[in-house]
């Protein structure tokens, strides 16, 4: 079932025009449950979990719209790919015995033996918190219908780590702040909303780096409030951040017109003309590049491109595209010439459609 | 002064004991406070297993009875990552979906249907018929 799943960098809900998709690229919001009759995941058992599986399968399997397959028993690559499109945590990737339900519009998935034994996730294009939270309850309340749930009068939902205890949302929408990074900004503002107990961190969670100028906004706490409330106190923060974006990327344009411009048409050049590209270099001009579309200039590389771009060009899935293992020089001749196809296409698609739609 | 556990070496430090103790403090000899804080750190959670010291030291839970056993260790671990909120305000497990709610009131009108219709009081079976059709209606859209 996965290799339909990868045909496509991006489901066809990704796809569509979102608000405030100029600065957000996608919105997240996960639910950690756990069940009564198992050990968590620290002390599950194989045969445990594969026990769980089995259930959740059983359980799962009438739900109208949704594929069920077996994480654990496909290949490397499928599984690096499926982490590309956001449709599996990298923890997901790597545990033993796991599986994952998804809806055929990919909108929904539910990770099973994650560190939690449900993780109900829901990925939305642009910034949708509250849809993305009323589709995700939609399925919470199907499987605590099927499953009594570990649950807590005082602490609410009990799960694996203390840090998700409580209502066990974690929101997290991925930013695209050129403006910030280029101001030299973004220093501040991670610093200022870590104190507000929101965590930023580079696109692919712990640990990676802002390559690209991709970062990851969420929420640290998850007890003490509603999930309306931890909601409405994140929204805020995002929209905060999009306000100091959009003032950053104006002040940049006010200021240094010419140097701006000058970067911008120089890494659509590098784009439309490269042989080899690094995946890092890619993602920073492709930044550039959409910066560039949004500020008005003459190019074009919409958000859903954009977007579709960043998953096609990582390393698993340029690989699932091909087929095979390549190796980085391979991999950067690979990623170049993917990147002029889907440009000049769009270029073409343009003049179709009468210039700047 | 001897130490109160073994009565036999030299107590060298006055302990505070765990709330679940008879006694609060005891003077104990270096021998035995390192037997007893050994005892403690490996104390297990009685359904799943998981010791105190792997609960301090991965900061999580082995199952949902942890957060009763190891309850001080883990309130500790809980406001330090909840910023100090102890408090769930959020949903609960046992809302009903719409899904659930509908076909329950469904399977409801459909009894009283029946007695009604066994009583022969037509006009009241007429106006729940009625109603099951609106649920029904309700029904598809969910």
């Amino acid at each position: 079932m996965f290799e339909k799943l990868l045909t496509q960098p991006l489901s066809e809900k990704m796809n569509q025009q979102a608000p405030y998709d100029d600065i957000v690229v996608s919105t997240r919001i996960r639910l950690a449950r756990n069940v009564t009759h198992y050990p968590f995941s620290t002390r599950l058992t194989e045969t445990q979990a594969a026990a769980l599986i089995d259930e959740t399968e059983r359980q799962l399997s009438g739900l109208k719209g949704f594929q069920f397959g077996r994480v654990d028993q496909v290949d490397a690559l499928t599984r690096t790919a499926l982490v590309e499109k956001h449709l599996i945590s990298p923890a997901l990737a790597t545990h033993p015995r796991t599986g994952l339900f998804v809806s055929e519009d990919e909108q929904i998935s539910v990770m099973v033996n994650e560190e939690d034994h449900f993780r109900i996730q829901t990925l939305l294009p642009g910034l949708q918190l509250e849809e993305a939270f009323r589709v995700a309850k939609q399925v919470d309340l199907l499987i605590s219908e099927r499953f009594k749930i570990a649950f807590d009068d005082t602490l609410g939902y009990l799960t694996t780590c203390p840090s998700n205890v409580g209502t066990g949302l974690r929101a997290s929408v991925m930013l695209h702040l050129p403006g910030l990074v280029l101001t030299n900004q973004i220093q501040g503002y991670i610093k200022h909303l870590r104190q507000l107990g929101f965590a930023i961190r580079g696109r692919y969670g712990e640990g990676s780096d802002a390559s690209g100028r991709m970062f990851q906004l969420s929420n640290q706490r998850t007890l003490g409030a509603s999930e309306d409330m931890l909601i409405t106190d994140y929204q805020f923060a995002v929209e905060a951040l999009i306000e100091a974006e959009q003032a950053a990327r104006k002040g940049l344009l006010e200021m240094y017109q010419e140097e701006l411009e000058d970067r911008l048409y120089r890494s659509y050049g590098i784009l439309r003309s490269a042989r080899l590209i690094t995946a890092r270099e890619a993602t920073e001009r492709l930044s550039d590049v959409r910066l560039a579309d949004s500020l008005g200039l003459a190019v074009e590389l919409p958000p859903s491109l954009f977007h579709h771009l960043l998953v096609s060009l990582q390393t698993g899935f340029l690989q699932k595209h091909f087929g095979k293992q390549l190796t980085s020089r391979e991999r950067d001749i690979e990623r170049a010439t993917v990147i002029r196809e889907m440009l000049t296409e769009q270029t073409k698609r343009d003049h179709t459609q009468g210039g700047f739609a | 002064m001897r130490c109160q556990r073994c009565g036999e070496r030299e107590a060298v430090v006055r302990v505070k004991l765990p709330q679940d103790t008879e006694e609060t403090e005891q003077v104990l000899c270096s021998v035995c406070v390192k037997e007893m804080a050994k005892a403690y750190q490996e104390t297990a959670c009685p359904s799943c297993g998981m010791t105190r010291q792997q609960v301090l030291h991965l900061r999580k839970v082995g199952c949902a009875t942890c957060y009763s056993f190891f309850k001080e260790e883990v309130d500790g671990m809980i406001r330090q990552f909840q910023h100090g909120h102890t408090k769930h305000y959020g949903s609960r497990p046992e809302e009903e979906s719409v899904e659930r709610r509908l076909s329950q009131q469904l399977s409801r009108l459909k009894e009283q249907l029946n007695r009604k219709i066994l009583s022969e009081d037509y006009e009241e079976a007429e106006v729940l018929k009625q109603q099951i059709l609106n649920v029904e209606e309700d029904l598809r859209h969910v």
